[in-house]
């Protein structure tokens, strides 16, 4: 990204303008290395203390097994086959539900964001539907449609969708109309405006709605798992280690597993936006310092 | 080439932005808009781009009527070119996209692109993010956009209005020597079908008609081959004054004669009284 930046700085016979100052890449690099190495302090300082407490004593060894047994049964378990089933199960059911929320809810934003009468009354519906906690919903989904894996798709569905709505609204609103105005003036109409200006000028917003919905939607899966059963999952896999006196190093360490899906999923979109909007991962860059 | 008759707009909240403006433009000539801010110089070129339906009068572009629908062959630079450009585009995509319309293959569109920025001095920047460009490059960029889409109308909302004084008068300068070859040799081009077709395509384009909407008087007499002064609010046509300097015009000589001084008064005192 800023490499062409530097290389082809030679025929503007301009001076360059200071906000590339920010985009050195040496000032990044430098700063991204530091936040990573206080980011590690973090995370190692938080193991050493939940060590301690359950060495020492302070806790229950039942109730909170110490952090190293617990990492390392997590990475046992990258390579237990039953394990990677349940696994493979929810982030299925999570990632599919998922992707039908995106089909559904970018082109309904984008239809309501349009149509500004259309706007106010879809508005009015989605107000009342949001605030409906997805989990409350668990017991209808079970009766309508019985499957496990049916139930917690169309649940995380059903949660991943207001996110990716509001944000794709919010997106389109804060569309620039003089950007919009520059494609109209040259000729295009309406439907290329949405496709050429409002949706990539939208893009960043949307991205980050799937984002909240990607952790919104990993909660309901697991919930849902926990309570529809079925016989795979990363819930159905906790249930598992409840019963027989319960085995609480493993409870645990499936708990870490669904943590690190969560960051994954970030991660990779985190990364996707800045492929795809390296001028917005310019704003946040920005912003960061 | 571009005719305007009664032309007045009142907003929906009441503001009356013109009033009653009578304007007639002769294909190839560059014609200054001045006036003081909010006489409607902005709603008069909106009006002219189809991008606002006034509320009473006619514009023909070419002969034919505007009726708030966006002339073919017509291109805007607007003030803000932050906000005009494209920030997730490259400079030659963006300078590339509105060729769409003329139907043009990929290729071609790039070819032209560059060709474009090659013209306003900006080779080699094709693949840079205009946030990655100063402000001035980024004006040529928008620019670039309007020459390659070789437009016979061409549109500026105070296209200088955003650069620091150096890079206005280069910016002033360099619109000069791109508006295309003498007024009389070859007509606007493109007028009557889409610019670059048949053989037009390979030779430089007549000379381009401009609007150019400016609150630097000094400005709109320097660029100018006739200066319009509109009235305060609601804007009328009060003055149009035919500017005599000799081309090409040069930025030290050109404002030393007496004619320029003369001009810059008169449109001076122009915009001053109501």
């Amino acid at each position: 990204m800023t490499g062409p930046a530097r290389a082809g700085a030679g025929p503007g016979p301009e001076p360059r303008a200071p906000a590339r100052a920010l985009l050195r890449p040496g000032a990044l690099v430098s700063r991204r290395w530091g936040r990573a190495l206080l980011g590690a302090l973090g995370a190692g300082g938080a193991v050493l203390v939940l060590e301690l407490l359950a060495r020492g004593g302070a806790v229950d060894d039942d109730a909170l097994p110490p952090a190293t047994s617990v990492l390392a049964r997590a990475a046992g378990m990258a390579v237990d086959d039953g394990f990677l089933g349940h696994l493979g199960t929810t982030v299925s059911a999570w990632l599919g539900g998922l992707a039908l929320a995106v089909a559904l809810a970018v082109p309904a934003g984008l239809l309501l964001g349009s149509l500004p009468w259309l706007d106010r009354a879809g508005l009015a519906v989605v107000e009342l539907a949001r605030p409906v906690p997805s989990v409350a919903l668990i017991p209808l989904a079970i009766l309508v449609f019985a499957e496990p894996v049916r139930v917690e798709r169309s649940l995380v569905c059903y949660a991943a969708l207001w996110p990716i709505l509001l944000n794709t609204l919010y997106g389109l609103r804060d569309v620039d109309p003089v950007a919009k105005e520059t494609l109209r003036a040259f000729g295009f109409g309406a439907p290329a405006v949405l496709v050429r200006v409002s949706l990539p000028s939208a893009g960043p917003f949307v991205l980050t709605g799937v984002r909240i919905a990607a952790s919104v939607g990993l909660i309901v899966a697991v919930s849902a798992e926990l309570r529809a059963g079925g016989d795979s999952g990363l819930g159905v896999y906790l249930l598992q280690t409840q019963s027989g006196g319960g085995r609480p190093d493993l409870m645990v360490a499936g708990a870490v597993w669904a943590g690190a899906l969560g960051t994954a999923a970030n991660a990779v979109l985190v990364g996707a936006g800045r492929l795809a909007f390296p001028h917005s991962a310019r704003a946040a860059a920005g912003r960061g310092g | 080439m571009l005719d305007i008759t009664g032309l007045s707009h009142r907003y929906d909240d009441g503001h009356q932005a013109v009033d009653d403006i009578e304007l007639s433009v002769e294909g190839g000539e560059l014609v200054s808009i001045v006036g003081p801010s909010g006489c409607g110089k902005s709603t008069l070129l909106r009006c002219v781009a189809g991008l606002q339906r006034p509320s009473a009068g006619r514009i023909t572009v070419g002969g034919r009527a505007v009726e708030g629908a966006v002339p073919p062959n017509l291109a805007v630079v607007f003030q803000d070119y932050t906000r005009s450009l494209f920030p997730w585009l490259t400079v030659r995509d963006n300078v590339a996209l509105p060729l769409r319309r003329h139907g043009l293959g990929r290729a071609e569109r790039r070819a032209r692109a560059a060709k474009a920025l090659a013209q306003v001095g900006l080779d080699g920047t094709g693949s840079r993010y205009p946030w990655q460009l100063s402000g001035g490059m980024q004006q040529r960029v928008a620019l670039a956009r309007a020459l390659a889409y070789r437009p016979s109308l061409l549109l500026m909302d105070e296209p200088f209005g955003s650069v620091d004084a150096q890079t206005r008068e280069d910016l002033e300068d360099l619109l000069l020597a791109v508006r295309g070859g003498p007024a009389g040799e070859g007509g606007p081009a493109g007028e009557g079908g889409p610019a670059g077709e048949g053989g037009t395509a390979k030779r430089p384009p007549g000379r381009m008609t401009i609007l150019l909407v400016t609150h630097d008087i000094d400005e709109s007499v320097y660029v100018g081959d006739r200066v319009v002064v509109l009235t305060g609010a609601p804007g009328r046509v009060h003055s149009d004054l035919r500017v005599d300097l000799p081309a090409p015009r040069d930025r030290v000589a050109t404002r030393g004669l007496p004619e320029f001084v003369r001009l810059r008064a008169e449109v001076g005192r122009a915009v001053r009284r109501p």
